[in-house]
């Protein structure tokens, strides 16, 4: 009786589950599996015949100049944003540590350009680095510092920092809500009887928070820089990979590769690089917090 | 008390250089936002030529213009038209499957887990092409249906993992007695888990919400004609087209970021609560 009223549940639950597993394998686990038959293609996306080319598309890829580039910017901007994640860290800190008045505005304000979308935040940024009007060299030129004011999205080497910048600007706040939860896990107690064993302030922070956050600045810097590695809307709306192609990130290149110039297997392989890339970072991460 | 006198001026001080950093960072972060706003009720030629001055008179009128002739009024359509079925769809699709991962004792629940992951895991850029081609051959490309089902097939692992941590939590008595009262598992997801778990339910309404508002590359692969166009795409398109004229282009930007900040605002709590736990793995 028992074990019929199971079976009935059983079968419900894989009526339940039917139509998100179809759905996610017809357009998720489908498609990963055929991005992989297509990086040993040579294909343009439209020809009915597909010719199998072996590991040609790879060899071409780690040949590529463009591919190279977009790697090492990706790497780039992985490093750079760790920078945003420590501001985090640091306003976490400082409005946990310290009785702030508006300490709830502050909060959900740091938080809002994280809610905006690429497209908004470039478009926004855009107008802020303009070299004519733009708000940077409007202030740099108020201070007399005209020779520092420049083409801040057109200058080689320049524009993929800027962009990042407001990568940046979106991020830190996350940062901060994530350290702050964090923050909140510590029990009280613990504070409580290094303060009565006379503990200074700075040495309950750098003794007893510090150690209790490391497992979150270690797992945000992972995902920050596995997050680095998807960059795309930013750049396709600030900078467009330029100018001359020096801030293309690897999401812009396949994006340019497939859907401008129709190399399907060249962009496939890349994908494929791409996704070996994040998957060794993400099974890294996952084998360092177990070791901890 | 020379020493407490001391001490004091000391914590002024610290707390003077606290709220100095912080003032610091909300100028940062809330600066460009009142900027655009403050252009977007400016004429064109005060944003050239006092692009830092308050407007010398209220220009309503670039709403009106960037609504109508800058279509952001057909291209916001389009986004809710995508939007709200998109979110529906998400809801509906990861309550039923969490539920049956965690309440319903099937065979295979960590195969099955694992096979999500592999779409929280793998970058959208890793397979884009042949999902592109697959939608072709669907028939899918150039309808909203497509952005629909795609949006939520991506969306899809995130929100299992969410709502799971959620239903799983729900005590194994209620739904027991439950079916002792003679309820089925479909009555007892509406009935007995959907109303407990509500909190996690509206974190997940409105983070999907906010993503599917502004998903930019997914609209852009499968629309290409003007009249389907979503609002991100739909601004890009703008921009390029207007860039000279920076007030309305403002104005365009503030009509997309306007019911981003006002959901913002009002689910604050509920955002948090989402991408908290999202963000840290239970």
């Amino acid at each position: 009786m028992r074990s019929g009223l199971h079976t009935e549940g059983r079968i419900y639950g894989y009526l339940l589950l039917l139509p998100a597993v179809a759905l996610y394998t017809l357009l998720v686990v489908w498609p990963i599996i055929h991005s992989i038959v297509l990086s040993f293609q040579d294909w343009n996306g439209f020809a009915p015949d597909r010719n199998w080319v072996g590991f040609q598309n790879y060899t071409d890829a780690l040949q590529n100049v463009r591919f190279w580039r977009a790697f090492l910017n990706n790497l780039i901007w992985g490093a750079l944003s760790v920078i945003p994640v420590g501001i985090g860290l640091v306003i976490a800190v400082v409005l946990y540590m310290n009785k702030i008045w508006g300490s709830a505005f502050f909060r959900v304000s740091f938080l809002l350009p994280f809610t905006l979308s690429g497209v908004l935040t470039g478009i926004i940024w855009g107008w802020i680095y303009n070299p004519e009007w733009g708000t940077i060299n409007t202030i740099l030129r108020g201070l007399g510092l005209d020779a520092l004011a420049r083409p801040w999205l057109a200058e080689p080497g320049i524009s993929l920092i800027a962009a990042n910048l407001v990568g940046g600007w979106t991020w830190f706040g996350f940062c901060m809500v994530i350290f702050l939860a964090g923050l909140q896990s510590i029990p009280d107690e613990i504070y409580d009887a290094a303060k009565i064993d006379g503990a200074s302030s700075f040495q309950l922070f750098t003794r007893i928070t510090v150690p209790l956050l490391g497992t979150y600045v270690r797992m945000l810097t992972i995902v920050t820089i596995i997050f680095s590695f998807k960059v795309f809307d930013l750049i396709f709306v600030m900078t467009q990979g330029g100018p001359f192609q020096t801030s293309e990130v690897l999401g812009f290149v396949i994006y340019q590769f497939a859907f401008t110039q129709w190399k399907i297997g060249l962009a496939s392989a890349i994908g494929i690089i791409l996704t070996i890339i994040v998957l060794l970072a993400s099974m890294f991460s996952v084998r360092r917090e177990e070791g901890y | 008390m020379p020493g407490g006198g001391e001490l004091r001026i000391k914590r002024i001080l610290s707390l003077l250089v606290i709220y100095l950093f912080l003032v610091t960072v909300l100028i940062f972060s809330l600066y460009p936002i009142l900027w655009t706003v403050l252009t977007s009720l400016k004429t064109s030629i005060e944003t050239i030529k006092n692009p830092y001055s308050l407007p010398e008179t209220i220009q309503w009128a670039n709403y009106a213009q960037a609504w109508v002739i800058g279509r952001f009024g057909t291209y916001s359509w389009n986004s809710i038209l995508i939007t709200v079925p998109t979110v529906l769809l998400i809801t509906t699709l990861a309550t039923m499957t969490s539920y049956a991962l965690s309440k319903l004792k099937l065979f295979g629940v960590p195969a099955i887990l694992l096979f999500f992951l592999l779409g929280l895991m793998v970058p959208f850029h890793g397979f884009m092409i042949p999902m592109y081609y697959q939608l072709r051959d669907l028939d899918l490309l150039n309808t909203r249906w497509g952005v629909i089902l795609a949006l939520t097939a991506l969306a899809l692992p995130f929100a299992v993992y969410l709502m799971r941590s959620a239903i799983i939590q729900v005590p194994d008595e209620l739904i027991e007695s439950a079916r002792l009262d003679g309820a089925n598992p479909i009555q007892i997801l509406l009935m007995v888990v959907t109303p407990l778990i509500r909190p996690t339910l509206v974190a997940l309404i409105v983070i999907q919400s906010i993503w599917a508002w502004n998903e930019f590359l997914i609209p852009l692969l499968i629309l290409h004609k003007d009249s389907l166009r979503t609002v991100q795409i739909g601004l890009t398109f703008f921009q390029t087209r207007f860039s000279t004229d920076f007030a309305l282009t403002a104005a365009g930007t503030v009509i997309i970021l306007a019911p981003l900040i006002v959901v913002y605002l009002a689910f604050q709590r509920h955002f948090v609560k989402g991408i908290l736990s999202g963000g840290v793995k239970s």
